[in-house]
């Protein structure tokens, strides 16, 4: 059951990666490592060369590639959130989970004491009452956004305001579509 | 590959005096365990567990990774027993950032836990080490140091000490207890002192004062319908506010219209409506292009101005003029008539006719007459037909250094003025918009008497160039581009390195007439400095530098170079040890300050944001190593020079004004005391004072939460005011203004009205292209965050700015050149300094022109992260080619070759 929604607005990411170091910070990560980035693309001729800017994370796909190619099992989701999560005691650090067959995003990657590692919402840190992980509270633009229930946003908030992309969406083919 | 990080780890460790030994379990992943601040450890399998530990104690401060000084919170916990920092977090809905924290905010963690940071007082070795010396030890040489300089004990009141202690210029840049540091300079004696704004803003803050008299307006970016940002790149580097991000975007979510004129297609010209590619350095000619337009075609927001403009109507002379269609009220000077005659008569001059303006900007005629209807309402964008100016119609027009570091900067930061002026965008809501309430300086800043206005015997104005006292701050700044020539013009005449002082505009000819000032004693002071056409003087020998780092951050960077071993004693003051103490002479000092979550200061008016709020920062953690604060260390010195050298009751006891500071911030909630005697920690939001005067955050809340609301001027505002020229008299511009008649006799007019002038470096056969050195963007600030590993990771490929710096460069140029993305190349100036880099082939910046962001090129090897990464692009850019105005150097008009290496 999906309960956690991620939602980005790209006309208001501008990639700043406040949100890249925000993450980095709070688990320690090197700076090689991100659970969170923003790919920016540039296409076209100057004068009229086109900036755009992706926000990635774990999708925590609905049909996630990396839960089906783990070798033990160790990648399941998360009854309640809908989240996918990394049983770090079975994980035997294949790697296969951070291939680009395991992961079509290429947001997961490999601790320094052998254990695949990736975004989880911040579940982990929310403490009661608090929701938005530290990537969406740091965001200057307000371009991520949050959302906990059980239907999927489409319709309302940040999708009225047009050019979003959602992590995890309900028309999940294997990996998720973003819209 | 994780190898150093975890060398990381045990650096923190010893850093931070956790001698346990405890391993601390992670919450979730490895890295988790080796984190300072890391919580406690929770039996778990899945990183999905929900910790239970005790909540994370939180401090609310404000941000001091750049002078935007945005509200945060410092998030703590204790780790085998020691406060540490978890993160560092934004302040929901606070005015100032609209909640949110930019990568350097995120980054302070990784500032103050750098094993790499001076950690004791340092002095240098005559071998170029360092040795570690104790505060005592410290503060007695610096102050026999300062002392050999100075030569006398005599009261810094008396001439022969005063021009004796101008010879130790003091250099400011983003540190904190900026008051103390200028009231130690004061209280010493010198005449000299700078920061940051002859290399920042200068010429914007004068460009303003000549046209509202005052260095600042802000504009109201929520309820603006057409935004136009002459090479103001808001989501690259916001200036002054973080909130200015999310105001923007948000506006165009809401239907507002942005306009980029930008000579590259940068980051905030991708969210743009329209982007307008410009020639670097004619944005002033498109500016008063389009006001001519505006007056032409009678689009002004007020009929009236049309018809003064044409003479049809005579204003009351000084009388407020209230106009329907502007909000509230503009006052115009005495003599409304003559001045805006005046202004028209310039605009209306052939040159800025659109057809020929076109020829210099290289913006379409078509486009110039169509971004002024657009910009005053008339012009529909989205169809490009004409339409009646919409109802409460809010255009603003927006700068920073992007136009204003050029030889026509200042000119061009008042035209963009009188632009937004006639567009009826001056003290609306969606325009420039006034602050009310902020309190008088004297009110929160510490303001010795002796500080004052020093320019008659200062180096700037000794060497002849005009004083600006209200483009800098409190402490009214010189222009610290000449410092390196005065240091070498102590140096025998005959030695290579020997360099007089470039003369200014103002400078006595050699006959001795013309301006030139001399002191009590009848002293010229140029003879002291060896300014303008004096023989050399011995120049100045100290300098006192509070966290800057002008051989990195300063143009001519190879001048400093070879300058400030020239030095006959220098102290610092930073939190690393960087390139520019590298180059101090033997017996010099760096001496260590902790960093804005180890300190409580003083509250500081975010007045560079026009808010009537005031930040306060507060301890998070006690300082580490042997690190103080920067009043602990004021107050120290201030003692250290009191006891050795004889000022009755010391520095700042005796200070009628100090005392008086002290009295009054006690009262007030603040705090103003060094460290080690003070933990108080507010837990309430401190965003205003209304015990000076200022907001407290419900009066924001009242306001409907938004600053600028019920901000506007009003008719009782006597200083809320526009004018498209300037007869002021007031000493801020009054010399600007000699100065640019005296070099514009062709086209004197007075009263003065903006003027064209073209930049004085274009292209040659030489030095073909143009080359702008380009500013701190927001997860980089120059060489302040060059060694935290966070901020120079390689985000992305096509990210502006990576783990190093690239020369930007257009696909036709490097064709030309057979350059490929990737390749090293020389780029060479007219300075005479040529530097390596990577070029960048991007379609993101026009043919002609190149760009290559500094914050790189350290060279001290104890910042290991920054060491040799990238190159200064300052290298290139002449320190003797300024705005005679604001004596800010105009590196965005440098030229240079690019050819592969």
């Amino acid at each position: 059951m999906t309960t956690r929604w991620m939602l980005f607005d790209q006309q208001r990411c501008f990639g700043c990666n406040a949100c890249v170091v925000a993450c980095q910070q709070e688990y320690g990560l090197p700076a090689q490592i991100r659970f969170n980035r923003v790919d920016v693309t540039v296409s076209g001729t100057f004068p009229n060369t086109a900036i755009a800017f992706r926000p990635l994370l774990c999708n925590q796909c609905d049909n996630a590639p990396c839960m089906t190619i783990c070798p033990v099992g160790a990648i399941t989701r998360d009854a309640t959130s809908g989240v996918v999560v990394t049983d770090r005691v079975r994980c035997v650090g294949c790697r296969l989970c951070t291939t680009a067959t395991g992961c079509p995003y290429g947001m997961r990657a490999m601790d320094g004491a052998g254990k695949v590692v990736k975004c989880n919402f911040c579940l982990d840190r929310m403490t009661a009452g608090e929701t938005a992980p530290y990537c969406v509270k740091t965001c200057p633009s307000g371009a991520r956004q949050m959302i906990v229930g059980l239907t999927p946003p489409t319709g309302t908030r940040m999708e009225n305001r047009g050019a979003v992309t959602a992590t995890k969406v309900v028309y999940g083919d294997t990996p998720n579509q973003r819209i | 590959m994780f190898k150093s990080f975890l060398l990381n780890r045990r650096q923190f460790l010893k850093v931070a005096g956790i001698t346990t030994g405890a391993v601390v379990a992670g919450s979730g992943t490895a890295f988790a365990r080796t984190l300072p601040g890391r919580r406690p450890a929770l039996a778990r399998t899945e990183d999905r567990t929900v910790l239970v530990a005790a909540p994370a104690n939180t401090i609310h401060t404000a941000c001091n990774m750049c002078s935007n000084f945005c509200a945060a919170s410092a998030i703590r916990e204790t780790v085998a027993g020691t406060t540490v920092v978890r993160r560092v977090e934004g302040r929901a809905g606070h005015p100032n950032t609209r909640g949110g924290l930019c990568a350097k905010g995120q980054a302070a963690v990784q500032l103050l836990y750098d094993p790499d940071r001076l950690k004791t007082p340092l002095r240098k070795r005559a071998d170029g080490s360092w040795e570690v010396r104790t505060w005592e030890q410290a503060m007695n040489d610096v102050a026999d140091g300062l002392q050999a300089i100075r030569g006398t004990t005599a009261p810094s009141t008396d001439a022969a000490a005063r021009r004796a202690a101008s010879r130790v210029y003091f250099l400011n840049r983003r540190g904190s207890y900026g008051g103390m540091w200028g009231a130690f300079r004061a209280e010493f004696g010198s005449k000299n002192v700078s920061a940051s704004a002859p290399i920042c803003d200068a010429a914007k803050r004068l460009g303003t004062w000549l046209g509202v008299a005052a260095a600042r307006r802000v504009r109201d970016q929520r309820a603006t319908n057409y935004t136009l940002l002459f090479g103001r790149n808001e989501l690259e580097a916001t200036r002054y506010r973080l909130g200015f991000a999310h105001e923007l975007l948000q506006n165009i979510k809401t239907g507002g219209r942005l306009v980029v004129v930008d000579p590259r297609r940068t980051y905030t010209a991708s969210k743009a409506h329209q982007y307008v590619p410009v020639i670097p350095g004619t944005d002033l000619m498109l500016i008063l292009s389009m006001c001519r337009v505006i007056l032409d075609n009678s689009l002004t927001a007020d009929g009236r101005v049309a018809a003064v403009i044409s003479n049809t109507v005579e204003p009351t002379a000084g009388a407020h003029w209230r106009s329907d269609a502007w909000a509230n009220v503009i006052r115009l000077h005495a003599n409304s008539l003559a001045r805006l005659a005046a202004f028209r008569d310039e605009v209306f001059k052939p040159q800025y006719a659109p057809a020929a303006a076109a020829v210099v900007c290289g913006v379409p005629d078509a486009t110039i007459t169509r971004l002024a209807g657009e910009f005053c309402g008339v012009i529909n964008p989205a169809d490009g037909l004409t339409r009646a100016r919409p109802a409460d119609w809010a255009a603003v027009a927006d700068t920073t250094s992007g136009i204003a570091k050029y030889s026509n900067g200042t000119m061009a930061s008042w035209a963009m003025l009188c632009l937004t002026g006639l567009a009826g965008g001056m003290n609306i809501a969606g325009g420039y918009v006034a602050v009310a309430g902020l309190p008088a300086s004297t009110a929160w800043s510490f303001s010795s008497p002796a500080i004052g206005v020093q320019a008659a015997e200062s180096l700037t104005r000794a060497a002849g160039y005009p004083f600006s006292g209200n483009v800098g701050t409190a402490n009214t700044e010189g222009y610290r581009t000449l410092i390196p020539y005065a240091i070498l013009n102590g140096l025998p005449r005959t030695h290579p390195d020997f360099r007089r002082v470039p003369a200014g505009p103002l400078a006595a000819p050699a006959d001795g007439t013309g301006v030139i000032t001399t002191d009590a004693g009848g002293v010229r002071w140029a003879d002291v400095y060896g300014g303008g056409s004096a023989i050399g003087g011995g120049g100045i020998r100290g300098l006192f530098i509070n966290h800057t780092d002008p051989a990195v951050a300063d143009a001519d960077s190879d001048m400093w170079v070879r300058a400030l071993p020239r030095l006959q004693f220098a102290v610092a003051i930073d939190v690393y040890l960087n390139t520019t103490h590298e180059l101090f002479p033997p017996g010099s000092y760096v001496l260590p300050e902790c960093t804005v979550l180890e300190r409580t200061d003083a509250t500081t008016p975010t007045t560079v944001s026009g808010e009537t709020v005031m930040n306060l920062w507060q301890l998070a953690v006690s300082p580490l190593h042997s690190s103080r604060s920067g009043y602990w260390i004021f107050a120290s010195l201030g003692a250290a020079m009191s006891t050795r050298y004889g000022v009755a009751g010391g520095y700042f006891a005796t200070d009628a004004a100090a005392a008086a500071y002290n009295t009054a911030t006690a009262g007030s909630g603040r705090v103003h005391k060094h460290l080690p005697d003070n933990e108080v920690q507010f837990t309430q939001s401190v965003w205003g004072n209304t015990a000076v005067g200022g907001r407290v955050w419900s009066t924001v809340q009242t306001n409907g939460g938004i600053w600028t609301t019920g901000e506007h001027a009003t008719a009782a505002d006597p200083e809320v005011r526009f004018s498209f020229v300037s007869t002021e008299s007031n000493v801020n511009v009054v010399e600007f203004r000699q100065v640019w008649e005296n070099t514009n006799t062709a086209t004197f007019t007075t009263p003065l009205a903006p003027q064209w002038r073209a930049p004085r470096n274009t292209p040659t056969a030489t030095f073909p292209l143009r080359f702008m050195a380009g500013g701190k963007v927001m997860w980089h600030t120059m060489a302040a965050t060059a060694n935290l590993p966070y901020l120079v990771q390689d985000f992305n490929a096509n990210a502006e700015v990576r783990n190093t710096n690239y020369l930007l460069i257009n696909p036709t140029d490097a064709s030309t050149r057979g350059i490929a993305s990737g390749a090293w190349v020389f780029v060479a100036s007219a300075n005479g300094s040529r530097i390596r880099v990577q070029a960048l082939v991007t379609q993101r910046i026009m043919s002609g022109y190149v760009s290559l962001f500094h914050g790189y090129g350290e060279q001290a090897p104890q910042k290991r992260t920054a060491h040799n990464r990238g190159v200064n692009p300052n290298r290139l850019t002449s320190s003797r080619r300024i705005d005679a105005g604001t004596g800010q150097f105009t590196p965005n008009e440098e030229i240079v070759q690019v050819i592969r290496a």
